[in-house]
């Protein structure tokens, strides 16, 4: 019985080593990303006005990609400075891409851009 | 009449201010006399650097006060070569490269912009197709392709540049040309006529949809041979873009432009091969649809080597 009880407890303690996450494994646990929310300080702004966009994500080693489909944008991280002349007036579009080692997450936003003459 | 060249000539030179131009606009900048025709088996090589620079707003023809961009620049390098397939048939290849392309800021907590790289291509193919000698008149019908070979998504720490300082235009683009020369009984004179349209094809990528307007270009060129080795030219261009498109083909009110450029140019040959130009670009009329930057002035200097591979006789 001392034997079978000695034996199960090898076994035990064995298979709880063996079972130790390793170093691989927890950075494929933490490469996984979730973008919480993307946020703009105006929604709508008149052309060459500026808003700042913000995304806050979750992840380890985060790197943060901007582009957009009209308009300028500047500065980098996960804060950016966005403005577009009287060229881009309309519904533009940004997308914010959060990425690391080996994922990567999308999203967008829109910003409105309105006329320079006509602001209320 | 020379005298009044001259006159104009000096005038204009140094005539720094008094219109604009259309700056940082995609695509690779225009030079002074792209028509050239060459000769069976001859090619030419020519080398061309062109600075830009422009720090106003206009709205329509008149400066407006924008707290934007303060100034925008490039320095661009092209390299052009012209070769002779036929006596009438000549095939010209372009290749440009931004060694900057630059937006810096005004607005409180903005950083400069700059984009640098290679530029479109193009290839164009030109046919002689009348030449009356007594008349000392030439036609030369040509029609080309601008390829966006260069960058057009340039990041920078991970943040896309505004197009505006992206190297290439991003668009293929397709143009027809004619270039009309008139010579007269005193050969130091020379005048041309050089008009131009260009088809933008629509951008329509993941992230973006856009089509340039199309564009009309006419220029009216005149030289003189002031002394052997010295040319004297002066071109009065017409470039004019119609408005672009964006996504649901909205029209982009802000886009497009007529501006009337006068280009004072003068050439030293060196020798019979090697031929050194200097241009300035000074507009003296502008139109611009909206509110758009306009170009402070472009100086531009060519370096050109001509060869020909015909076998001489012994």
């Amino acid at each position: 019985m001392k034997k079978f009880n000695f034996s199960l407890l090898l076994i035990i303690v064995l298979l709880a080593f063996a079972c130790e996450k390793g170093p691989d494994e927890i950075i494929e646990n933490t490469d996984y990303i979730t973008i919480d929310s993307l946020t703009a300080t105006f929604y709508t702004v008149k052309a060459w006005d500026t808003t700042t966009i913000t995304c806050y994500a979750r992840g380890e080693n985060l790197v943060y990609g901007w582009e957009c489909d009209h308009g300028n944008f500047n500065g980098s991280g996960n804060q950016i400075k966005y403005a577009a002349g009287q060229c881009c007036i309309g519904l533009n579009t940004i997308t914010c891409t959060v990425s690391n080692d080996s994922s990567q997450v999308s999203r967008d936003i829109q910003i409105e851009v309105t006329t320079y003459f006509d602001w209320k | 009449m020379i005298r009044i060249f001259l006159l104009s000539f000096a005038a204009l030179l140094f005539f720094e201010n008094s219109g604009y131009a259309q700056c940082c606009s995609a695509g690779n900048p225009f030079f002074y006399g792209e028509q050239a025709n060459m000769a069976h088996k001859e090619l030419q090589v020519i080398a061309g650097y062109k600075y830009s620079t422009s720090d106003t707003y206009y709205n329509g023809s008149g400066p407006i006060s924008i707290d934007f961009i303060d100034k925008a620049y490039f320095n661009y390098l092209n390299l052009q070569l012209i070769y002779g397939i036929t006596s009438r048939l000549s095939v010209q290849t372009d290749l440009g490269y931004f060694i900057n392309k630059t937006e810096d800021y005004s607005k409180e907590g903005w950083t400069q912009s700059r984009g640098f790289g290679l530029g479109d291509a193009a290839l164009t193919v030109k046919y002689l197709a009348y030449k009356n000698f007594s008349k000392k008149f030439s036609i030369v019908p040509s029609i080309g392709i601008k390829l966006p070979i260069g960058v057009f998504d340039q990041e920078v720490d991970n943040v896309k540049l505004p197009i505006t300082v992206q190297p290439s235009s991003g668009s293929y683009k397709y143009l027809l040309n004619v270039y009309m020369n008139k010579g007269f009984n005193n050969p130091k004179w020379n005048l041309g006529f050089f008009g131009s349209f260009e088809y933008a094809q629509l951008i329509d990528s993941e992230n973006f949809y856009y089509k340039y307007g199309n564009s009309y270009l006419f220029s009216i060129i005149g030289s003189y041979l002031l002394k052997e080795k010295f040319n004297l030219g002066l071109e009065v261009r017409s470039d004019n873009r119609g408005k672009s498109q964006r996504e649901d083909d909205k029209i982009v009110e802000s886009s497009g432009y007529n501006i009337v450029y006068t280009i004072p140019h003068i050439s030293y040959s060196f020798t019979k091969k090697w031929l050194l130009s200097l241009n300035a670009e000074v507009p003296v009329y502008r139109y611009y649809n909206g509110i758009q930057m306009g170009n402070k002035f472009s100086v531009s200097a060519q370096l050109s080597y001509r060869m020909d591979f015909i076998k001489k006789l012994p």
